[in-house]
């Protein structure tokens, strides 16, 4: 993940949190957004963030795995924070807006 | 006295004799499939443990930057409130910001009771960690009787690691 502060004046790569078994991993969107086209672009980057999420949890999973252990899947859950503009205003998309699979 | 069979290489008897107790995940509602399962070791096998091979890895790993920032857990000037409250931060600056983010939150299954002991021992070794007293904990784990302890008392009947029945795990056994 990488968080750059309001003023771009600071940026923080990192993976997640992590207490000893149980993470949170998170990725960003790296593409850059389109400003004439807010609607579009929310739905690229959504498009864009997941694989980058699936991988990241695969390969968590395939690190656990070596080690003879696994995830708990019936503990372990994802969720996205994607947003839509209207009328300059920003609020965050539903699961029925933009669904994950 | 304590650190005598892992300076020597060999395992001590009483070393092997773990009594397991059953802890409710939620009070009230004994439940076996919401069980915990603690196992008590040996007073001078945990001295032990933490004098001679937790304690100089920990600051060996620590010294050699060999353990994530993102980890937490069981370190020295690390706080468990850090994760809530970095993770509250990154909710925040994520909303000024409206970057798209995705997270998972990944449990591990198994993390401590179901780690395969040969891999491990390898991993001391790989740090280190004298022979001697790899091969003394390997004794250890392998010849580890469990009892169960309950009110009634402490079980006559044991389970053992064997190799149809393997225990994995540093006493905490997969059960």
């Amino acid at each position: 993940m990488r968080q750059t502060s309001v003023d771009k004046s600071i940026t923080v790569e990192h993976l997640g949190e992590s207490f000893v078994d149980d993470t949170s991993l998170g990725c960003s969107n790296q593409s850059p957004s389109n400003n004439d086209n807010l609607e579009a672009t929310t739905r690229q980057q959504f498009q864009s963030t997941l694989p980058a999420l699936t991988k990241l949890a695969q390969e968590w999973e395939r690190l656990l795995y070596s080690t003879d252990g696994g995830l708990n899947l019936q503990k372990s859950f994802w969720f996205t924070m994607a947003w839509q503009w209207r009328n300059g205003i920003a609020s965050l998309v539903t699961t029925n807006q933009c669904p994950g699979e | 006295m304590m650190s005598i069979p892992y300076m020597a290489g060999f395992s001590h008897p009483r070393w092997q004799k773990i009594k397991d107790i059953m802890l409710e995940k939620t009070p009230g509602d004994p439940k076996i499939h919401r069980m915990r399962i603690i196992a008590l070791l040996e007073s001078d096998f945990k001295q032990a443990n933490w004098l001679l091979i937790a304690r100089p890895l920990t600051w060996l790993l620590e010294d050699s930057d060999m353990i994530p920032d993102m980890q937490h857990g069981s370190r020295s000037g690390k706080l468990c409130q850090s994760t809530v409250l970095n993770k509250q931060l990154l909710f925040n600056i994520t909303r000024y910001t409206k970057e798209t983010t995705a997270f998972i939150e990944n449990d591990a299954m198994g993390c401590f009771d179901h780690t395969a002991n040969p891999l491990v021992l390898l991993i001391p070794r790989r740090l280190g960690l004298p022979k001697s007293i790899v091969n003394s904990l390997a004794q250890t784990w392998e010849k580890t009787t469990h009892l169960i302890r309950t009110k009634y008392g402490i079980s006559v009947e044991s389970y053992i690691n064997d190799k149809l029945n393997l225990l994995f795990g540093p006493g905490q056994g997969a059960t």
